[in-house]
């Protein structure tokens, strides 16, 4: 296992106060692993509902790229969860 | 500020943004043509008083993605536009500048092209949010683009 850290940004902020969620995830896990983990992780939140909605319709992210789901999750990268964006 | 070539820069900035250093960083003796487009906060949305907006961006992913937008105006409208680009973040007042773009060319008609390209291209591909916060003392994220999974 290795713990990941997903920065949480614009709306998806309300996951957590620090803006940071760490995620314990396997060795070969992928982008859609990582979403798998993160819906687990809301199950307990007390804006659970809300949180799903904007995490189904969000995307994961490195500072170069959107990432797509079956792409692996590389060690001491940085993510980032992208709500829809509404820029400008 | 990312400056990766000459005619390309990029600022992503806390609070407003002021035009004349839009305008300072476009133009060359060769360019007769310079356009400007700035987005202004403004103070009514969607039937409610906005009395103030709250800017978040991801700051790494914003600057790279709109370097390849810049890169794909030149492209497209030539290699000798002069681009740049600020944005802001953080709380931004009714009638503050959100974000400026510049860009000049030779002629009038790549720069006008270039411009209307670049902001429309912001809006659906850099990952930046807005909350409006309204006279009710309340606050929405506004609803935007999603990306494809």
């Amino acid at each position: 296992m290795k713990t990941i850290t997903l920065r949480c940004l614009g709306p998806a902020k309300q996951f957590s106060p620090s803006g940071d969620i760490k995620l314990e995830v396997d060795e070969k896990a992928t982008v859609g692993y990582m979403r798998a983990c993160l819906m687990a992780w809301l199950l307990d939140h007390p804006l659970k509902t809300e949180m799903q909605e904007i995490l189904n319709i969000s995307v994961f992210a490195t500072q170069h790229k959107i990432l797509l789901e079956e792409e692996s999750i590389q060690e001491n990268t940085e993510f980032a969860l992208i709500p829809p964006i509404s820029g400008g | 500020m990312v400056k990766r070539s000459p005619e390309i820069t990029i600022v992503l900035k806390e609070g407003p943004i002021y035009p004349q250093a839009v305008l300072n960083a476009i133009g060359a003796k060769e360019h007769g043509g310079e356009v400007c487009f700035f987005g202004v906060v403004r103070n009514h949305n969607e039937g409610q008083t906005v009395t103030q907006i709250s800017y978040d961006i991801f700051i790494p992913l914003a600057e790279n993605t709109l370097h390849a937008i810049c890169c794909e105006a030149q492209n497209t409208w030539g290699h000798d536009l002069k681009i740049c680009i600020h944005h802001a973040y953080g709380d931004l007042k009714v009638g503050n500048i959100s974000v400026g773009i510049g860009v000049s060319s030779v002629h009038r008609e790549e720069s006008f092209k270039a411009c209307r390209f670049i902001i429309e291209e912001i809006k659906h591909r850099v990952p930046i949010w807005k909350k409006e916060i309204y006279s009710n003392g309340t606050g929405n994220w506004v609803k935007g683009h999603v990306f494809c999974k």
